[in-house]
């Protein structure tokens, strides 16, 4: 059976998933770093007396490499808090339907919301917008909004038009959209998470 | 304004309407809310709105602690904190009536102070006390019931990720709220443990109590578990006394599980396979992260057009308008969130609907502190109970996967796991109940602290 969608999604995917697993991998290495930061301030305040100058303005402008910059890669593997109560127990096209709906929606907003972030972060860029202590400037920060937020979209896309792929032919094998788990899933990924299976390979997704 | 009133009404139906239909939450309240703000102010204020809200909202100091606790949480699995924890428990509890059962209620409580994940601990102690339970003899039922709900304990008892986001929805202190979850945690531990002993005196079939240990073995035992100490001492010690903010506490109390993860590796001999776990555990800390703060900013938008709409107001105003006992209209705040809970994430149910319902509380005279724990105890009862019940299944699922023990099968099938909750779901909304008529249970240890 042709698929001429199916070999495009394929393709978009592998395109933008490396950057999403990037991302995500980059906003952990800033936690990592956000608990030595602190660790460091705490030494230097109570040990030497000498607190780091602008900690919090440090943090703060870090915070949106935790906050946004992965928001595609935890959109892509479903990780976005939703309700299944219904969807779960809905099959073939009515629940494409319901799919293709919901991306077309998010799609929407997020077309809204980059132009808009761009704005906010243009302002801050040239007014020279600055931090209170250290008065680094802020709109590199706000400008991994927009970012992240097409990156998003791209994702977004790539996903509706997975839907829609399966809205027309609900018997082709699905490509490029979060899987839906039952709640045997959810609590088999938790429990290897919590390390009580053995295997610590680094996980495919 | 009726008009904007019953804008928001609209918006507040088409909400529930997206989400009940499975649009991700923070979708659903993005699109309510900017349409939202359209219909009333416009365009280009809608979208100045809109467009500012996922950076101002998300980039906020206090909001900083949340990935700190969830990585403390990740890491604590793999420093191999939870095997001596559970031997220690047992050593001093284990010759009490059902006395594995309560030793497992203490560790799972000892475990909940380096983590703030409930279905993680549960998986964790399943495989560590479902062996030793089953081959002495205790009944698969109250096994898997009290691994469940020991689970629950680790969102009440600090460091906890939902404490915070609610403290900062509802700008309260983040310190008071984790304060405040300590004593409610602890009336949940003494509540399950009088249930147990209460069963196993009734019943000796359900579980026996194992003596013999002899002080010396008792107090060999504690040193394994000093390090759950440390970490509790940082935490508590910095939130008390406010020497340190709850993002520092957070930092240091990482650190140390940190430290004692890289040593247990090398003891081991195993850093390729640590490798390995650090990147699951911090790429899995910031999806997370990330799956929160992004429903923080969506909800934000929408948030930001029920107050122009007057929403909140007008709810706060109509339910102190009713003629009934506030007591009672909390107790019907509180089914609804336990029938809410059951077909949603906790945090997802929290932020989404306190923004309405929180005015409201606080319009009837309720403390903002208390209604927290009450709220989240709320969440964890969800964890127990069927249809989602998360923990339940990970205990059943931890339990399919262990090597049976001499002819003893140790997989608790998920209908055991569901019966045993039973009891533990009874002991929960007794402790509800009890937080309802003592508030000062959870507000004694917060006023105390230091200003």
């Amino acid at each position: 059976m042709k698929d001429p969608l199916g070999a495009l999604l394929r393709r978009l995917d592998a395109l933008v998933t490396p950057i999403e697993n990037a991302f995500n991998l980059a906003a952990g290495v800033l936690i990592f770093a956000l608990m030595a930061l602190g660790v460091l301030q705490i030494v230097l305040r109570t040990i030497f007396a000498a607190p780091l100058l602008g900690y919090i303005d440090i943090v703060e402008l870090s915070m949106v490499g935790f906050a946004v910059l992965a928001i595609a890669f935890v959109q892509r593997v479903g990780g976005h808090v939703r309700m299944e109560l219904l969807v779960q127990k809905l099959h073939g096209r009515p629940l494409w339907f319901l799919e293709t709906l919901g991306s077309g929606l998010a799609i929407f907003v997020v077309s809204v919301l980059i132009p808009y972030s761009y704005d906010h972060f243009y302002r801050a860029f040239e007014y020279g917008d600055s931090t209170i202590d250290l008065e680094l400037a802020t709109w590199p920060a706000k400008l991994v909004v927009p970012v992240a937020l097409t990156l998003l979209l791209v994702r977004l896309g790539i996903q509706f038009l997975g839907y829609v792929r399966l809205l027309i032919d609900p018997t082709l094998p699905q490509l490029a959209i979060p899987e839906m788990k039952r709640p045997e899933e959810v609590a088999a990924d938790e429990i290897r998470l919590a390390g009580v299976t053995d295997d610590a390979k680094p996980r495919t997704k | 304004m009726v008009d904007a009133f019953w804008i928001g009404i609209f918006g507040v139906g088409m909400l529930i309407a997206l989400v009940v239909v499975g649009v991700r939450v923070y979708i659903a309240a993005a699109v309510v809310g900017f349409l939202g703000l359209f219909v009333l102010e416009g365009w280009d204020v809608a979208g100045a709105i809109a467009g500012t809200i996922p950076h101002s909202k998300t980039v906020t100091y206090p909001l900083s602690v949340l990935p700190l606790f969830i990585l403390i949480g990740f890491l604590a699995f793999h420093a191999g904190l939870t095997g001596k924890l559970f031997e220690a428990a047992r050593r001093w509890l284990g010759w009490v009536p059902g006395g594995l059962a309560v030793s497992t209620v203490f560790a799972s409580a000892g475990f909940a102070a380096v983590s703030g994940a409930s279905t993680a601990t549960s998986a964790v102690f399943s495989r560590v006390a479902i062996p030793d339970m089953l081959t002495n003899g205790y009944s698969k039922r109250l096994t898997a019931g009290v691994i469940a709900a020991g689970g629950t304990l680790a969102s009440l008892i600090p460091p906890s990720a939902i404490l915070v986001i609610y403290a900062i929805l509802v700008e309260q202190s983040v310190g008071k709220l984790l304060l405040a979850g300590l004593l409610p945690g602890v009336v949940s531990v003494f509540i399950y443990t009088a249930l147990i002993i209460g069963m196993c005196v009734w019943r000796p079939e359900l579980g026996q109590a194992s003596s013999g240990f002899t002080w010396r073995e008792r107090f060999a035992s504690l040193p394994g578990s000093f390090p759950i100490f440390i970490v509790v001492g940082i935490i508590f010690g910095a939130l008390y006394t406010g020497v340190a903010t709850p993002t520092e506490a957070g930092a240091l109390g990482a650190a140390v599980v940190f430290a004692l993860y890289v040593y247990r590796a090398w003891q081991q001999r195993d850093l390729k396979q640590m490798g390995f776990r650090l990147k699951d555990a911090i790429t899995e800390t910031a999806k997370l992260t990330i799956m929160i703060f992004t429903l923080i900013w969506g909800v934000f938008l929408f948030v930001r057009f029920l107050g122009f709409a007057g929403l909140p107001n007008e709810f706060a105003n109509w339910v102190v308008g009713l003629d009934l006992p506030p007591i009672l209209i909390m107790v019907c705040i509180l089914l609804a969130y336990a029938v809410l809970g059951m077909f949603m994430d906790a945090i997802g149910m929290l932020i989404l609907t306190l923004p309405v319902v929180y005015p409201a509380v606080i319009a009837l005279g309720y403390d903002p502190i208390w209604f927290g724990i009450i709220v989240v105890k709320m969440a964890e009862i969800c964890l127990i109970t069927p249809p989602i019940g998360l923990n339940c299944f990970v205990v059943a699922g931890v339990s399919r996967d262990l090597q049976p023990v001499g002819d003893r099968d140790m997989a608790i099938p998920l209908q055991d796991v569901f019966r045993g909750i039973g009891p533990f779901f009874v002991a929960d909304v007794l402790t509800v109940i009890v937080l309802l008529l003592l508030p000062e249970i959870v507000l004694w240890l917060p006023n105390q602290m230091a200003q």
